[in-house]
C-alpha cells in the first residue's frame, strides 16, 4: 500500500473533511437527541404542517368554490388513465400473443441449477 | 489517472500539484456540463407492470438468460423509498445480477400515496398487498413456492406477513437491514418520545405524512452527511464514474415518498413507542403475529455501519424467527451500501445468490 506524501495538501483536506463529517454527525445527532432539541424540532415541524395544511385547504376550498380541479386532482386524473392505458396495453398484447410475454420472446425453461454460468 | 501515476505523484510534488490543477481545469469544465445535464436514468431494466392499485405495484422483469430456477423470487421495497435502490444502472443493478443469475425476479414497489389512502395501514400491507401480490406472481408463474426478500421496512412487512400467511408464506425469506427491536434506534425513539410527539395530531392533520417529514428525519440522523457529500462532489467533478454515482444516489435519497397516515400511526404507536414484536403483544388486525411461526429458511443481512437501522435493532430477529434453517450475516457497510453499489457488488448479491440458488430449484 503506497502512503501518502506529506506535501500532497488535498489528501490531507480530504482527510480533515472526513474528520469534520464524522464529528459533527456525532455532535448533531447527539445534540438532537436530546429532549429538549427533540422537543424544539417537533414543534417546528407541527407549526411547518399545520401551516402547510391550512394553506391547502385554503386553497383547495378556493378551487371549489370556482369550480375548478385542484393539482392533486389533476395528477390522480392523469395517472389513472396512465394506468387504464397500461392495463389496455398489455391486454391487447396478451391477446395477440396468446398469453407469451409481452415482448414476444418464449417463456424460458424453469429448469435451472445452481453452478451455472449462463 | 492510472494507479501507477497517482503513486508517482504522491511522491513528486510537482506531479501532485499538475495533478491537481489537471483536476481543478477539468472540474470547472465538468462542473458547467453538470448543471446542463438531465438526472441519470434509474430502474430501466425491462419490466412489465403486473399491479398498479393505488400505492402498491407489481413489477415482472424480464428474463435476461434462457433457462431460469423453479422458484420466482419477490422483493419487497420499503414504502418510505422506491425500488429502483434495486435496478439503479446497468452493471450496478441487483435486479440485472439477480437476471443474469437466472432468477425469475418480481418486485413489490411503492408510488406516493393518494389522499383516500391515508386509512391504509400495516393491516392493509400484510394481509392485502403482499398476499395479492405473491398469489399474482404464483399465478403468473405457475409456481406454488415464492422466495421473498424483503429491505428494511419492506422486511418487517414480509416477516409479519410471513408469520401470519401460514402455508401461503414464503419458501424462503431473506431480509435486509430489518429492524425489530426499536429500543435500539435512539434518535428516532428521541424524536417520537410520547411525551411531547402528538401522532394522531400530526396523522389528523395531514392525511398521508409528507415525504420532506419523512426526508428530514433521515437526514438529521447524519446532519452533516449533506454539506461534506456536496463538497465531496465539487472535489470529484473531474471523475464522471464518481458523478454518476454521487446523482445516482443522491437522487433515490431526495425521492421519499409520503407515507400513508395510518400506516405511520401503526409504526409510532406499536414500534416505536410499544416495541410491540420484541414484547410479544404484536397484532396485526387482531390477528397475534409470532415470528416462531416461521418456518422457511431464514437469511438476514445486517450493514455494520447502518446509521439508520443499527444492528443491534435487527440482531434479535435470528432467534425470534422459528425456522429450522437460518443464518445471519454482517456486512461491511452502510443502510444502502449493503445493497446497492461497488460493495454490495462484490459482498452481498454474490452471498444471496449462493444462499438462494440451491434453495430455488
Amino acid at each position: 500500500m503506497a502512503t501518502k506524501g506529506p506535501q500532497d495538501f488535498m489528501d490531507a483536506y480530504r482527510d480533515m473533511l472526513g474528520n469534520w463529517e464524522k464529528m459533527a454527525n456525532e455532535f448533531g445527532a447527539k445534540f438532537l437527541q436530546q429532549k429538549e432539541a427533540a422537543q424544539a424540532m417537533n414543534g417546528l415541524n407541527n407549526a411547518k404542517v399545520a401551516m402547510q395544511a391550512q394553506m391547502k385547504d385554503g386553497m383547495l376550498k378556493a378551487l371549489d368554490a370556482i369550480q375548478m380541479p385542484s393539482k392533486a386532482d389533476i395528477e390522480d386524473l392523469g395517472a389513472r388513465i396512465g394506468a387504464i392505458e397500461a392495463a389496455v396495453a398489455r391486454i391487447e398484447t396478451l391477446l395477440a400473443s396468446g398469453g407469451q410475454p409481452a415482448d414476444g420472446t418464449p417463456k424460458p425453461a424453469r429448469t435451472r441449477k445452481p453452478g451455472k454460468t449462463k | 489517472m492510472t494507479g501507477g501515476a497517482a503513486a508517482q505523484a504522491d511522491a513528486d510534488p510537482f506531479a501532485a500539484a499538475r495533478r491537481e490543477f489537471e483536476r481543478a481545469m477539468l472540474r470547472n469544465i465538468k462542473g458547467v456540463e453538470y448543471l446542463g445535464s438531465p438526472a441519470p436514468v434509474v430502474g430501466s431494466s425491462g419490466k412489465d407492470v403486473l399491479i398498479s392499485r393505488g400505492t402498491f405495484r407489481l413489477y415482472h422483469y424480464r428474463p435476461l438468460v434462457d433457462e431460469i430456477y423453479r422458484m420466482p423470487l419477490m422483493l419487497v421495497m420499503a414504502p418510505t423509498n422506491r425500488g429502483y435502490i434495486f435496478d439503479m444502472a446497468p452493471g450496478q443493478s441487483f435486479v440485472e445480477f439477480l437476471l443474469k443469475a437466472g432468477y425469475d425476479v418480481f418486485m413489490v414497489d411503492w408510488d406516493a400515496p393518494r389522499p383516500e389512502e391515508k386509512t391504509v395501514g400495516i393491516a392493509d400491507y400484510v394481509l392485502d398487498f403482499l398476499p395479492s401480490a405473491v398469489q399474482r406472481v404464483r399465478a403468473v408463474t405457475g409456481e406454488s413456492d415464492v422466495s421473498v426478500v424483503g429491505y428494511c421496512a419492506g422486511g418487517l412487512l414480509s416477516l409479519l406477513w410471513a408469520a401470519t400467511a401460514g402455508a401461503a408464506g414464503p419458501a424462503n425469506l431473506v431480509t435486509f437491514t430489518t429492524p425489530v427491536d426499536f429500543r435500539h434506534m435512539p434518535q428516532f425513539q428521541a424524536w417520537s418520545d410520547k411525551s411531547f410527539f402528538d401522532v394522531d395530531r400530526l396523522v389528523d392533520t395531514v392525511g398521508n405524512v409528507p415525504s420532506d417529514l419523512i426526508m428530514t428525519s433521515f437526514e438529521m440522523l447524519r446532519p452533516a452527511q449533506r454539506v461534506a457529500g456536496n463538497i465531496r462532489l465539487y472535489d470529484n467533478l473531474w471523475d464522471d464514474e464518481f458523478v454518476k454515482a454521487h446523482r445516482m444516489f443522491d437522487r433515490w435519497g431526495m425521492d421519499a415518498l409520503p407515507l400513508p397516515g395510518e400506516y405511520f400511526r401503526d409504526m409510532t404507536k406499536t414500534l416505536m413507542w410499544d416495541n410491540a414484536l420484541i414484547a410479544g403483544t404484536m397484532t396485526v388486525a387482531g390477528r397475534p403475529v409470532d415470528l416462531g411461526a416461521i418456518a422457511a429458511p431464514y437469511l438476514h443481512i445486517t450493514a455494520q455501519h447502518d446509521h439508520i437501522v443499527p444492528p443491534p435493532a435487527s440482531a434479535p430477529l435470528i432467534e425470534m424467527v422459528g425456522s429450522q434453517e437460518k443464518n445471519q450475516v454482517e456486512l461491511k457497510g452502510g443502510h444502502v451500501s449493503l445493497i446497492a453499489g461497488a460493495n454490495a457488488v462484490r459482498r452481498m448479491w454474490p452471498m444471496v445468490d449462493e444462499w438462494l440458488g440451491e434453495k430455488s430449484v
